[in-house]
């Protein structure tokens, strides 16, 4: 019994070890995703607003490349 | 889980064709600002109709802030200071946040500073995200549909409207996240004082063309982070219980599908529900994990902002 | 953005940020505050006790090793005082005995000197007399009174040859 309650100890352990451990990763992921989605976003609505069909969708999501892949390196690469 | 195939069953089946997305969304968005719970004037331009999310949010904000103050509150007042019951969970989450997502991030010296706002986003995160779990408001549906029959636009009814987990809303997300927005600044500002803490956004002693590059890049990252924050909880809370809801639509579209309630509640029982409750055990961990990263994300924002390395 | 799932509402953002705060104040102010400050007193009284413990135990472990070490030299010296004693008493019965020889031997010696001056004397006193003896005797044979110078001489004389006699 005691054995068994020592394995699932081990086991929550392991997992919040990787959970602490993914965290940050998982912030630069999402860094990555969310400046695509964000200046995409904001791209389409200025499109939308100015009437010029793609120009600034394009300009946002090769923004939110650029930004998200500076967080992202950030996050993996922390100085 | 069943009380919402009733309620869903209630809304939508009986009435006209089962209409899956249309009922999903119904069950996770906010209840339409067009039929408030309580109508509020709007002040300029901003209607602040208190819908169901904010219901929920005053909800889960009364019971944590009632049930942390009135346990710390008593146990505080003991002559020696040993945890009994639930103050054990509650001390244990505290030194747990303060030990290991605070202290290691933010530093001794803030540790204490900061804790309170971490703990309270955890707790608060932590409640909301299960809130969503319990069906609280399908039983009062239930009630009302079999006990109370109230009028078609009594406050029960309304209470059915919308879903329960108000962290799936990205403007409840986008406004916890905002807070953190702030929190960094004031860290760094607090820290290394106003002026020096903008400076500090980017690396000194580089060519002065990289600035031009980076300086834009850098301020743009500062909105990108909180919003990264935003997306994740809200979509990986929505996300949870469309899965739910999905699977036990399946008991309607088969009952339609086969003209016969039986195929649906067989369909129900063989593989709706079992999905369900196992959807359901993830959505536990789901909910720990995604308030434990919003306060471990916000604990490493402000320690990037008070200990900056060059 | 008809959707309602991403429908702005900003009227939901901020109750949700008016609330937060709240909730931020609300229990900073009487939980986490208060809370945060208990634990660290009671770090710092766990820290101090265990501190305390162990001060205690150095303390302890020093005195233990101070009451053997304090064991050790009673022992020594103990030993020490015995030994010395014993020599002491070595050397007193030596000295003693030493002494009491020599007396016995001084006494023994004077006693032997006494006799020997005794027994001179005693012979002496008898050749006196055997002498005014043999003179008286003599001057009564020979019936002539010899002047006393001559009687000295033939008594010197006599007596000379006595002592040559004896030898």
């Amino acid at each position: 019994m005691p054995d068994e309650r020592g394995h699932l100890q081990r086991s929550l352990q392991m997992f919040q070890d990787n959970v602490r451990r993914a965290g940050p990763a998982a912030a630069g992921s999402y860094a990555l995703i969310g400046a695509v989605i964000l200046f995409g976003a904001i791209g389409y609505a200025a499109d939308a607003w100015q009437g010029t069909a793609p120009r600034f969708l394009l300009g946002g999501l090769a923004l939110g490349l650029v930004v998200g892949f500076y967080e992202l390196a950030r996050s993996v690469w922390p100085r | 889980m069943a009380f919402q195939e009733h309620a869903a069953g209630a809304a939508g089946a009986t009435a006209e064709k089962f209409d899956a997305g249309r009922t999903i969304i119904e069950h996770v968005s906010n209840s339409p600002l067009e039929h408030p719970l309580i109508h509020v004037p709007s002040v300029a331009g901003i209607d602040f109709s208190v819908t169901k999310h904010v219901l929920m949010l005053w909800i889960v904000a009364a019971l944590v802030g009632a049930v942390v103050t009135a346990v710390v509150r008593r146990y505080l007042k003991q002559d020696r200071p040993i945890p009994s019951g639930f103050m054990n969970a509650l001390e244990a989450i505290v030194e747990y946040v303060r030990d290991v997502i605070v202290q290691p991030n933010v530093g001794r010296k803030w540790a204490n500073t900061w804790t309170p706002l971490v703990l309270t986003l955890f707790i608060f995160i932590l409640c909301a995200n299960a809130m969503g779990l319990v069906p609280i408001f399908e039983v009062v549906g239930v009630l009302d549909h079999w006990v109370l029959h109230t009028g078609p636009d009594s406050f029960a009814k309304r209470l059915l409207h919308g879903g329960t987990t108000a962290t799936a809303n990205f403007n409840v997300t986008a406004a916890l996240a905002t807070i953190t927005f702030f929190a960094i600044i004031v860290a760094g500002t607090k820290a290394h004082g106003f002026v020096k803490h903008w400076k500090n956004l980017v690396p000194h002693g580089l060519a002065p063309l990289l600035y031009i590059i980076l300086v834009p890049i850098e301020l743009l990252g500062l909105l990108v982070r909180p919003f990264a924050l935003t997306m994740r909880l809200a979509a990986n809370m929505t996300g949870g219980h469309i899965a739910i809801l999905a699977i036990l639509s399946f008991v309607f579209m088969f009952a339609e599908l086969f003209g016969h309630a039986i195929a649906g509640i067989g369909v129900g029982l063989a593989v709706s529900v079992p999905l369900a409750v196992g959807i359901s055990a993830l959505e536990i961990i789901v909910i720990l994990v995604q308030a434990y990263v919003f306060s471990l994300l916000t604990a490493v924002f402000i320690g990037m902002a008070i200990h900056v390395h060059h | 953005m008809n959707n309602p799932l991403v429908q702005p509402d900003p009227g939901l953002f901020i109750w949700t940020i008016v609330t937060f705060l709240v909730l931020v104040a609300v229990l900073a102010k009487f939980a986490w505050g208060p809370l945060l400050k208990m634990l660290d007193s009671r770090h710092e009284t766990i820290r101090r006790s265990l501190d305390d413990a162990e001060q205690a135990r150095v303390e302890l472990e020093r005195l233990q090793g101070q009451s053997i070490e304090i064991v050790r030299q009673a022992r020594i010296e103990a030993e020490a005082i015995i030994s010395a004693s014993r020599t002491d008493a070595g050397r007193l019965r030596e000295e003693m005995r030493q002494k009491a020889k020599a007396e016995a031997d001084a006494l023994v010696k004077s006693a032997e000197r006494q006799i020997q001056l005794e027994t001179t004397r005693a012979l002496q006193q008898i050749r006196h007399e055997a002498v005014d003896l043999s003179v008286m005797i003599a001057s009564k044979i020979l019936q002539r009174n010899l002047s006393k110078e001559d009687n000295q001489r033939l008594i010197d004389e006599t007596l000379q040859q006595v002592e040559a006699g004896r030898r």
